[in-house]
Parts: C-alpha cells; sequence; structure tokens
C-alpha cells in the first residue's frame, strides 16, 4: 500500500468519523401513540378538547331545539326526556344551550390567544432586538398594561370602542371587542416572556454570524430570531387559552360578552352562568351545573392537555409548576 | 452545613408538578362540591317536584289574579291595613320604639335635590324632608303631614293650611314662604335645566303659588286641573329651606317671568343639613349606601292620620345600601340582613316560602314594560303598526309570564275609575300578524331607513334581557323575510338615561327604546303618572322618543298636537265619569295611532318581600310612589 493510499484511507476514515459525531441525526417520526404513553394526562385532554370541539361543530345537528328559543319547555323544568339538561325560567334548552355556547367559547379564546400570543411575541422580537429606547418605552407600556386590572381596561373599551367596532366575517362587532379587551390582558405577558428569549437569541453565536456576513435586522429577526421562539409560544398559546375562555366567560357573567338577545345571538356559558339564571340557582341547580361543568371540562382539558406540550416542546420546564 | 439541612435545596428536591397540582385541586373541588351537595337540600323529591308545584300554583294564581276586579284590590288592601292596625295596635308603643330599617337600592343616587331628580333618592328625600300629605290610591286618602288640611276655592284656586309650629333641621321655621318658595322653584328649575326627572304636568298649569299669611299657601291656576291635589303628595313637593338653597345652592340657570325680570336658579343636589323638615337628618351618603337617623326635634302629629303617629316615627334609623346585583340582593334578604325585598320572580317563590322571617304579600301588578319608538325614525304610523303587529303577544305572556299576563292599557287599570278598555277591546290592537307587518312595513315611508332594529335596554333587572330578547325575536321572526335585522344593545342605567334623551340629531342611535319589567305593583293614582306621561309630546314622547310638536316630520307634529289638545281636555275635566270617557278617548287615540310608546303585557300578579320583623309597613304606601313615608311602620324585637 502506497503513501499516498494510506494517507487517503486515514482521511476518509477521519471523514467518517467527524460525519458520525456531527452528524444531525436522523428525525424522529411523530408516534401519537407514543405520546399518549407517555403523556396519558395530556392525552386526555386531548380527548376532552375533542369532545368539546365535536360537541360544538355539531352543535346544529345534536341540538334538540334552537338555543334561543323561548318556551320549548315548561319553565325550570329537571332534566327530563325532551330537556336532557331542563330548561330555563323561560323555557329555553339548556342542553341546546350548552352546545352552542362551546362554540363562542372556542371562537373568542383562540382568536384571543392567536392576537394575544402573536401581538405579544411580535412586539418583543422587535422591541428586544431593536433595544435601547425602544425597547425602554415598549417595557414602560406593558408595565403600565400589567399594572392596571384587566376588568377595567376591558370596561373601559366596551364604553369607548365596542359602539364603533366594525362586524367583521364570522366575527360580530362584540365578540371583536371580546377578542380585542381579552387579547389585551394576555399581550403584555406574553411580551415579557418573549423579550427575554430574544434577548438571551440576540446574543447566540449564529445571530452574531449573521451579523458578521451582513444579514439585516429584518432578515435576523425573520431567520434565525422567531423560529426559535416558535415552541415556547405555542406552549404559551396552550397555557392561556384555558384561561382566555375563562375571561369569555367572566366578561359575559358582567354582561359585557356576546349579543344578549335576537335570533342570532349567541349562548354563552358564562352569560348563561349569571344573568336572570342566577335567581333560580338553588330551585334550578341544573341551571349552575351544565354550562359550569362544561366550562371546567373545556379549561380542566386544555390546561393538562398544554402542561404535556409544554413538557414536550420544552423538556427543561419538565415537572415544574 | 450539609446540603440535606438547606431549607431550599430540600425544596427543590421535591418539586410539585403542575400535573399533580391540576390534578390534586381537581379532586379538591370534586370533594368540595360533594360536601356541598351533601350540606344542601334536604329535600328528597325529585328535581321536577319544584316546578311542577310552581307551575301548579302559578296557573291557579294567574287564574285567580286575573279576576281579581278593582274592588278586590282595594279590599285587599283595606285587609291587609286593618290586619296591620289590628297588630300595631295590639303592641305596647314602647316596644314599637327602636331599631334600624335596612334597604337597599341598585345604585347611588345622582343629586338630592327634590326638584330635580327622582332616581335612586327617594330613601333620603323621603325621610329627611316633609312633604304635604301622602296619598293612597287603592282608599283614596290623604293623610296629612306637612299641611292639615287644603281646600279647593273655585276651579282655578287652591289654598293650603300648613301644619304650624314645623322647623328645618336648623331651626328655621317652616312658614307659607318657604312652602310657597318650595312649590314655585319646580318651574323655575325645570326651565333652567331645559326638562328635570320631575313631571311637569304637575305644575305647569300653575300661574303663581303666594304666601296669603304665615301658614297659608294659595295656588293660582291658569285653567283647571283633576289631579292637582294628588300630585301635591309627590316628593317634588318637599319643603326645601329657600335659605339652605341661598347659602349652598348650586347655580343652574336663569329664569324668566312673564313681566320679563331674570331671576337666577339654584339647585341643592347635596341636601345640606337643614335643607329639610322631616322626621330624620342624613348621617351618612357615600358610595355604599346612605343612612338617616331620627331628628329629635320632629314636630308632632296632631291629630295623626293613617301612617303617621302623634310622636314619630317609631324606627330609630334607616339604611340603605348600594348593591346592584338584585341576586346578592335577595341572598341579603334571605339571609336577614334586609327589611324588604320588591319584586320577587314568581318562579323564586319557593325560595321564600317556610321561612319565618320572610313576609310574602301578593298584590296585582300595575307596572309597565314599554317600548318607546324612536319618532325620527318611525314617523309614519304604518312603519310603528308594523312593529306592534310583529310582536307575539301570546308567545310573549307564555315565556315571560308565568303567572300569567295581561294586555297593558296606556292607563294602568289599577285606576280602575279613569281605565275602562277591557282585554277584549285591547286585543283588536295588539294582535301578532307577520304578514301584515310585513305588508305595512313596506308601504311605510322612511326618511331614515331601518334596516336594523336595534333594541336598546339597560343593564341592571335580569328579566329586561329577556323581554330585549323576546323582542328581537318576535320582530326579527316577522320583519326578517324583509332582510329587517335586530339586535339587542345594554349598557349600564346612566349611560342608558343619556343615550335614550340625546337629542343632538333628529334621531336616536336606537330604535325601540325598552325599559320597564312589568312585573312591579302600584301607582301614583293619577293617570298621567300612569301612565300618559309615557305619551306625552311634552313628557318622555319629547325627551326620549321624538314624538313631539316641533317635530321636523310633519306626520309627527300633527299627531302630537292633536294629542297635547285630548291630554289637556282629560286633564281639566274634574267630573270623574266625563273624564274617564275622555280618558278612554285619549287611550284610543294613542292605540289607533301607535303613538310613540307600546306597552307589552304585563305580570297579572306583583311579589313583595318583607322581614317578618317589619310591622304596620302599610303595603299600599309600598305600592305607590310614596312608599317608606309611613312614620307608624315599627320593628319587632
Amino acid at each position: 500500500m502506497s503513501q499516498e493510499q494510506t494517507t487517503a484511507q486515514e482521511g476518509q476514515a477521519a471523514e467518517a468519523a467527524l460525519a458520525l459525531e456531527y452528524a444531525i441525526p436522523p428525525r424522529q417520526r411523530f408516534n401519537p401513540f407514543k405520546w399518549a404513553r407517555r403523556e396519558p394526562f395530556g392525552a386526555f385532554g386531548l380527548v376532552l378538547i375533542g369532545l368539546v370541539v365535536f360537541l360544538s361543530l355539531a352543535a346544529p345537528v345534536l341540538r334538540t331545539s334552537p338555543p334561543n328559543e323561548f318556551a320549548v319547555g315548561p319553565p325550570l323544568a329537571g332534566p327530563n326526556a325532551d330537556n336532557w339538561f331542563g330548561t330555563t325560567a323561560r323555557g329555553k334548552d339548556v342542553w341546546s344551550r350548552v352546545l352552542f355556547a362551546g362554540r363562542i367559547s372556542l371562537k373568542i379564546g383562540i382568536a384571543t390567544v392567536l392576537l394575544g400570543t402573536l401581538g405579544g411575541t411580535l412586539i418583543a422580537l422587535v422591541s428586544a432586538y431593536a433595544g435601547g429606547a425602544v425597547d425602554f418605552a415598549v417595557g414602560r407600556i406593558a408595565d403600565m398594561f400589567i399594572s392596571i386590572p384587566g376588568i377595567l381596561i376591558a370596561l373601559v373599551l366596551h364604553s369607548s370602542i365596542s359602539a364603533d367596532l366594525p362586524d367583521l366575517p364570522g366575527l360580530q362587532r362584540q365578540e371583536l371587542y371580546l377578542v380585542i379587551a381579552i387579547s389585551l390582558f394576555f399581550m403584555p405577558g406574553t411580551y415579557r416572556i418573549m423579550r427575554g428569549t430574544v434577548l438571551e437569541l440576540r446574543e447566540a453565536t449564529y445571530v452574531e454570524a449573521a451579523q458578521v456576513v451582513g444579514s439585516s435586522s429584518f432578515r435576523i429577526m425573520w431567520r434565525h430570531v422567531a423560529p426559535n421562539m416558535f415552541g415556547l409560544m405555542i406552549v404559551i398559546t396552550s397555557i392561556s387559552l384555558p384561561a382566555a375562555i375563562l375571561t369569555e366567560a367572566t366578561l359575559s357573567f358582567l354582561g359585557l360578552g356576546v349579543p344578549i338577545g335576537g335570533l342570532d345571538a349567541v349562548p354563552s356559558w358564562g352569560a348563561d352562568l349569571s344573568g336572570s339564571s342566577r335567581r333560580f340557582f338553588s330551585v334550578a341547580p341544573w341551571l349552575a351545573i351544565f354550562p359550569g361543568l362544561a366550562l371546567a371540562i373545556t379549561v380542566f382539558g386544555f390546561n393538562i392537555f398544554g402542561d404535556s406540550l409544554r413538557d414536550t416542546l420544552d423538556p427543561r420546564l419538565r415537572g415544574r409548576i | 452545613m450539609r446540603d440535606n439541612e438547606n431549607y431550599w435545596k430540600r425544596l427543590r428536591r421535591r418539586p410539585v408538578s403542575r400535573r399533580s397540582f391540576l390534578v390534586g385541586s381537581g379532586v379538591a373541588a370534586a370533594g368540595s362540591a360533594a360536601i356541598l351537595a351533601g350540606c344542601g337540600d334536604d329535600d328528597d323529591d325529585d328535581d321536577t317536584a319544584a316546578p311542577a308545584a310552581t307551575q301548579a300554583a302559578a296557573q291557579e294564581q294567574a287564574a285567580a289574579a286575573t279576576e281579581a276586579a278593582a274592588d278586590e284590590q282595594a279590599a285587599a288592601a283595606d285587609e291587609a291595613a286593618g290586619d296591620e292596625q289590628a297588630a300595631a295596635e295590639e303592641a305596647p308603643v314602647d316596644s314599637k320604639r327602636g331599631g334600624t330599617l335596612k334597604l337597599w337600592k341598585t345604585e347611588e343616587d345622582a343629586g338630592l335635590d327634590p326638584g330635580v331628580f327622582h332616581l335612586n333618592n327617594t330613601e333620603v328625600i323621603y325621610s329627611t324632608m316633609t312633604q304635604p300629605y301622602t296619598y293612597q290610591p287603592t282608599k283614596n286618602v290623604f293623610a296629612m303631614d306637612g299641611m292639615v288640611g287644603f281646600e279647593q276655592v273655585d276651579p282655578t284656586t287652591f289654598v293650603w293650611s300648613i301644619r304650624p309650629g314645623m322647623k328645618f333641621h336648623n331651626g328655621d321655621p317652616v312658614d307659607a314662604e318657604a312652602v310657597a318658595f318650595s312649590f314655585g322653584r319646580l318651574e323655575k328649575l325645570y326651565r333652567a335645566l331645559d326638562g328635570t326627572h320631575t313631571t311637569r304636568t304637575g305644575f305647569a298649569f300653575v300661574d303663581s303659588f303666594d304666601a296669603t299669611d304665615e301658614l297659608t299657601v294659595t295656588e293660582n291656576w291658569a285653567r283647571p286641573n283633576a289631579d292637582a291635589p294628588v300630585y301635591r303628595a309627590r316628593h317634588y313637593y318637599s319643603f326645601v329651606n329657600p335659605r339652605m338653597v341661598e347659602e349652598h345652592g348650586h347655580f343652574e340657570g336663569s329664569y324668566e317671568h312673564a313681566d320679563g325680570t331674570v331671576e337666577d336658579v339654584y339647585s341643592i343636589q347635596e341636601l345640606p343639613a337643614g335643607s329639610g323638615s322631616g322626621p330624620y337628618t342624613m348621617t351618612r351618603r357615600d358610595a355604599t349606601g346612605t343612612r338617616v337617623e331620627r331628628w329629635p326635634d320632629y314636630h308632632k302629629h296632631t291629630p295623626a292620620d293613617d301612617g303617621f303617629v302623634e310622636d314619630g316615627p317609631y324606627i330609630d334609623a334607616w339604611e340603605t345600601r348600594v348593591i346592584p346585583d338584585a341576586v346578592a340582593a335577595k341572598a341579603a334578604f334571605l339571609a336577614g340582613d334586609l327589611d324588604v325585598f320588591a319584586s320577587i320572580d314568581p318562579l323564586e317563590l319557593p325560595e321564600f316560602e317556610g321561612l319565618d322571617h320572610v313576609n310574602v304579600v301578593e298584590v296585582p301588578a300595575g307596572g309597565r314594560s314599554s317600548q318607546g319608538m324612536d319618532g325620527g325614525k318611525f314617523h309614519d304610523k304604518r312603519s310603528r303598526q308594523a312593529l306592534q303587529k310583529a310582536f307575539d303577544y301570546e308567545g310573549f305572556i307564555a315565556a315571560i309570564r308565568p303567572l300569567g299576563g295581561k294586555l297593558n292599557a296606556p292607563i294602568t287599570d289599577l285606576l280602575p275609575a279613569y281605565q275602562k278598555l277591557s282585554q277584549q277591546e285591547l286585543a283588536q290592537w295588539y294582535r301578532f300578524d307577520p304578514a301584515e307587518a310585513q305588508a305595512l312595513w313596506q308601504a311605510a315611508d322612511f326618511v331614515h331607513p331601518v334596516e336594523n332594529i336595534k333594541i336598546f335596554q339597560a343593564t341592571g333587572a335580569p328579566l329586561q334581557h329577556e323581554i330585549s330578547d323576546f323582542m328581537a325575536q318576535s320582530l326579527a321572526k316577522a320583519l326578517g323575510p324583509l332582510g329587517i335585522t335586530t339586535e339587542v344593545e345594554a349598557v349600564d342605567s346612566n349611560s342608558w338615561a343619556a343615550r335614550a334623551v340625546d337629542r343632538s340629531t333628529d334621531v336616536k342611535d336606537w330604535e325601540i327604546l325598552s325599559y320597564g319589567t312589568g312585573d312591579a305593583g302600584g301607582t301614583s293614582g293619577v293617570p298621567n303618572d300612569s301612565h300618559l306621561i309615557h305619551y306625552d309630546p311634552r313628557a318622555y314622547g319629547f325627551n326620549a322618543f321624538n314624538h313631539y310638536a316641533e317635530s321636523p316630520r310633519p306626520e309627527i307634529a300633527a299627531g302630537a298636537a292633536e294629542i297635547i289638545e285630548l291630554l289637556n281636555a282629560q286633564e281639566a275635566e274634574t267630573d270623574p265619569e266625563a273624564r274617564a270617557e275622555l280618558l278612554t278617548g285619549v287611550q284610543t287615540w294613542i292605540l289607533d295611532n301607535h303613538w310613540c310608546n307600546w306597552g307589552l303585557p304585563i305580570s297579572t300578579v306583583s311579589y313583595y318581600g318583607f322581614s317578618s320583623r317589619l310591622q304596620d309597613q302599610g303595603i299600599d304606601n309600598w305600592l305607590n310612589h310614596y312608599d317608606r313615608r309611613r312614620e307608624s311602620m315599627w320593628l319587632q324585637s
């Protein structure tokens, strides 16, 4: 064996060793069953969410009467064959109302969390990357919002802008108000968490490398920083969603929620737990039990699913509150 | 130091997982729920028993209530009064003295001047000020308070005799000058403020209030008025100390007299001590409520008419809490923290039954459930008629009035001397006919096209939401085929009131103004208050519904002129029978023209809750507009 051959062989071996050492491991195919075995509570949460989504989507089929129709049964009838969850004081069918109310909770919850999380992340990305005065100003605005009780902001928005908002496709004026009001609850919190991440990522070697080769700030933010925030974004989204649903219920409970009257009025669990229903809770407990249970199941489902998702996407946080 | 002796490190070694926390919380919640359920109702009846019983009782009660006639109402009131009086006579006077009456209201007052506001403030005005007398409509009785008598000398002259020896809380005498000042300032305030909440129909016919001598006031009228004596029982006519107005009043504007002289007008919204001469003085007024306490120098009522006692009042103090939420107030009442809870929903009656400390009184309902229509948009009679034909009256009664309902005439049927229209006659106008509604709507002229009908209401009364919801659904079903949509908007009562009377443009930012739940009892005793002011182009018709004589819409202006003439004629007629005929004419005109406002079916009965410790409360006094002005009430210890 010549000297050259020997050298070539050694070179190949070294390359092979390097390739082995620095090889990117093959992406593991996501196995939902394996995940469910590892995260049984998360899987259970997912089942609950799926159930709620299914019941909400299938509400027009599964209902026993239009949810807003008066006098479909006797007033305050208990659960029976015709009205499975009983009736309200005005003879409305509670089962149908609970089904349809899931729609508004999911719609407002998802829209709110998307807006709040995306908005908070975007603001954090720009302000933390820019730093300096921009970061300082945005930080103080976030502090201001955090220091004001969310309900107060919702009340101010309700009296100031809710009448002037437009009806959007799939999102009525009052629903849009809810989305904006609740998003403002979550945006500053999301901003705070995301800002820390951006500050950390900004100092990463690959960002420095990108700066050295002359990449623009926008490109760095879009190509190098933002993708690394995605996992955390999903975690925040999953954790914020139940809180958003509860906030919608709270605002509806206070009479600041979705439209309350008319054929197109959408029932809401929060609204059904308030208003005239509350007068009759002690003589007709089903008025509180069923909407309350639906709300609790939904929030519980999202909570435990979000918890598992967090463990899966960010193992560093596993097992911590 | 060993690692495991470090507290923080030990804590870190045993982290609580979020999942464990959630599961633990769930288990705790379920356990708590189970415990609560176990501690709850011991009744073994099945779930449907209570509603079934309620329904059966409801039907019986509805039938009974429907049959109740005006005479029976009066008899019931008399009987209740008789029982109360008998109970009162049994107890020795000394045992009746003392205690604090505990009341509630939904909001703070916006001012206490009796000539400006009458919202959320009557508990202070009636307790700290003196009125001429009280009027009990079902008995047709005047019980003398600040006056000892009155006489109508001729059709346009009315003479008052003031009770001698009365003083304001600061020691100033209550004399004819003070009383004439108190009555005369109402018109001036009305003009200076361009309208107040006081009912101007009570003083618009007066030329002057003159102090004839130290204890005599003469009213000179421009035209006769049949209701003047009853009006004078309203709290607007409280005696106000002129010196306090002069010293503490707030400038409101100017008033020009007929001779051209101009006078500055002042309100006294804070009601400083010394403003009134009533049995109590105000000791607290803040966001949590009000408190009034007995004034030791209060004048004696000798002899004492019904509702007064010579050395009254018996109760030491009244405490009124602001409780915005009616459900919370009900809980406080059931817990014994409040003495009065009005407007009990018939379906919640089971909660009030079997409680020793609660006394529920059933009375005929006499309130309104009003739907004001914007005359700026609904100027064509056919559009208003279309709205009324698009409403399902029978469906409404079935859904909203569990104990039965009745059609509501423009004047309450608690005034049987004046309200002569039968339910059958009313049914001619209150008829659900979607096809006719659509035809009328299409034929109607709209200066401002209406594609969406916004029903505008105040938050607060839970039943109001149900009424608006039903209205929205009914109109949407009937007029929906024409592309008409409906919506309900609910805002706080202050915003609602401001937008209701906003006249900055020729149309309102709503189409229907919804107010009144129609499940309350009582009447003020005069047809104008109960309830013609809702149609009067000089009252709510003007400031709330754009139905007034100066309207830019010719049909509305012409209609306003017609109804004002009819209203004036009935007001001036002092013969009850002739007046009843005129009032039937007014009502028929209103119904034929679908004028301004429309009353939805109301409940047949109304329920008031009183604590059983409250004695001689005088149900009649709580049903009319002079509630609480009863010094013979006392609290059983």
